[in-house]
């Protein structure tokens, strides 16, 4: 070897801490599971799960994700104005934002929202929040502006008038890790569901269905695909009324944040 | 004695080699973005997290819209820009008057919206022109720019390039007689043939054509205008560019185009009405919201 010329391990340092940053990165935005990993599984997880409501919960929901079982697993959760999220809030602080109760949002709260879950944000949205913007009965849906919302939504908008509806809910993918514990490999899982439902087109994967027993079947869970870093679970019920639903609900918290329970 | 012939050894690429090759690919990939986004082949929001390196490494600042306006025609363009100040507060649309316009006043501008401004002057229209080949955007709305007309300043600058072009104020003079409508820039630019206005309207619907559009998307299906008023204008083609109309309007059994779209080196919207003008309130409708998104990078 000549004089300054370096070896082929020590050459290869640059290679080896770039990858290293790689899967830390990785990691951090839940590419890669590294909570089983002694001592970087700390680094990379946080015992708590921060969630932010853009609207408001339904008593059902709050009563749940407000209860003492999910206080136990670190779950919290703050509500928000969205315009107070357009103006002065950092959303990559949260672990998952979820959109209920709040029919209207301005442009700016769609693009900021739709912004965080390209950067890697996880997203949970309920029933017909966010397909309206103040002051303007012209446009409806998430489709509204250019490239916000409608970008991650795994649906589109039917009809703007919720239902309400009786039937039950049918689990499509039932291998899914959302309804790990609530169905039985292997078999497919049906809970009783009455409650209002929004009608919708899914552009992503269907995971639920809700059948009326009269020949009509709506669209009950989706998920966003694609190779976005970010998630998005669509509800078009209140997940909170269904039966089983504080399992459904912490699966589906795990399931986007990519942890354990 | 014969000996096997030498053979270089292979040259092994360094980690450090490697490295810079990567940043410089880096590099033309960002250079070859901010092309596509500067002459309009994508929007900063197409791709996560452009927009923000775009607006604020590339341009360093909002993007300036410009509400071109004359003395006569259809909308109101006080209302439009206050509408649109409400939706960018922190880079409202700047006002020009017609007669103020002269060559290379927009060049510092994204988007240029022309409203309420009929009559137009040759020398005018050449301004607006430079604009969109430079790679200028403009929003041209209802019968801005259907008339035209010679002004002194025409005459004088056709007299003074007559001596170095002989034939040229004729030229000019035959021009003026033979042009009507939107001339050169609806043939060409626009991608419509202004035929009249229809001032004295009810019963006005809006309806969306091309859903997939993002100027109308969202838009509801069938809009009530009520009695608005609006450029009857024939469609037809912009050279080899693609013109697509995404909604028309439905009036007194007959179906008119309402909004088309162009791409020539920058982004071209035409909109027969006046979109201030579909709803009362202070707040833009979603249709302008969509169309000055589309049109504006930062």
């Amino acid at each position: 070897m000549k004089r300054g010329q370096k070896g082929g391990a020590e050459g290869a340092i640059p290679i080896i801490l770039l990858l290293i940053l790689a899967v830390f990165i990785a990691g951090k935005f839940g590419l890669v599971d590294l909570s089983g990993v002694p001592v970087v599984g700390q680094l990379i997880s946080q015992k708590q799960t921060k969630i932010l409501v853009i609207g408001h919960l339904s008593p059902q929901m709050n009563d749940l994700l407000a209860g003492e079982e999910f206080a136990l697993k670190g779950v919290t959760f703050i509500e928000m104005d969205p315009e107070i999220i357009a103006r002065v809030t950092t959303l990559s602080k949260y672990d998952i934002i979820i959109l209920e109760n709040q029919r209207t949002c301005s442009y700016a709260a769609r693009e900021k929202i739709a912004d965080r879950v390209k950067a890697g944000g996880k997203l949970i949205v309920i029933g017909d929040a966010c397909t309206r913007v103040p002051e303007d009965s012209t446009v409806f849906g998430w489709k509204i502006g250019i490239h916000t919302l409608a970008d991650v939504m795994p649906v589109e908008i039917g009809k703007l008038r919720k239902t309400f509806t009786q039937g039950r809910l049918e689990v499509y993918d039932f291998e899914h890790p959302i309804f790990s514990g609530t169905t039985t490999p292997g078999q497919s899982g049906y809970y009783d569901f009455s409650g209002e439902i929004v009608e919708v087109s899914p552009t992503g994967e269907v995971l639920a269905g809700i059948d009326t027993g009269e020949g009509k079947v709506w669209i009950g869970m989706v998920e966003s695909r694609g190779l976005s870093l970010g998630k998005v679970l669509y509800f078009a019920f209140d997940p909170a009324t269904a039966t089983g639903s504080k399992t459904l609900l912490y699966q589906t918290i795990l399931y986007l944040t990519g942890r354990k329970g | 004695m014969a000996y096997p012939p030498y053979q270089q050894p292979a040259k092994r690429e360094s980690p450090q080699e490697t490295l810079i090759k990567i940043i410089v690919f880096i590099a033309l990939v960002l250079v070859l973005l901010v092309v596509l986004t500067k002459f309009k082949f994508i929007h900063t929001r197409d791709i996560p997290g452009w927009k923000g390196f775009y607006c604020g490494v590339v341009e360093q600042q909002q993007s300036r819209i410009m509400m071109l306006h004359g003395d006569d025609g259809l909308g109101d363009y006080e209302k439009l820009a206050n509408q649109l100040s409400r939706f960018r507060v922190s880079a409202p649309p700047e006002q020009l008057h017609v007669s103020r316009l002269s060559s290379g006043v927009l060049k510092n501008y994204e988007l240029v919206i022309v409203e309420h401004m009929k009559r137009i002057t040759f020398t005018q229209a050449e301004a607006l022109k430079s604009y969109m080949d430079g790679g200028g955007s403009i929003i041209w709305i209802g019968d801005a720019g259907s008339d035209y007309y010679l002004s002194e300043e025409d005459l004088s600058a056709a007299l003074i390039k007559n001596e170095s072009n002989p034939g040229y104020y004729e030229r000019l003079l035959n021009q003026s007689r033979k042009t009507t409508g939107f001339g050169e820039i609806g043939e060409y630019y626009l991608g419509v043939t202004y035929l009249r206005t229809e001032n004295d309207t009810s019963g006005v619907v809006l309806k969306v054509v091309d859903r997939s559009n993002p100027l109308v998307q969202a838009v509801i299906q069938e809009l009530d205008l009520n009695s608005m008023p609006f450029a009857v204008v024939n469609e037809n083609k912009v050279g080899a560019a693609t013109v697509t109309k995404s909604a028309i309007l439905d009036y007194g059994g007959h179906e008119y185009p309402a909004v088309i779209d162009s791409k020539y080196v920058g982004r071209i919207v035409y909109v027969s009405f006046p979109p201030e003008e579909i709803t009362e309130s202070i707040q833009p409708t979603g249709l302008l919201t969509n169309m000055v998104d589309f049109l504006v990078s930062c």
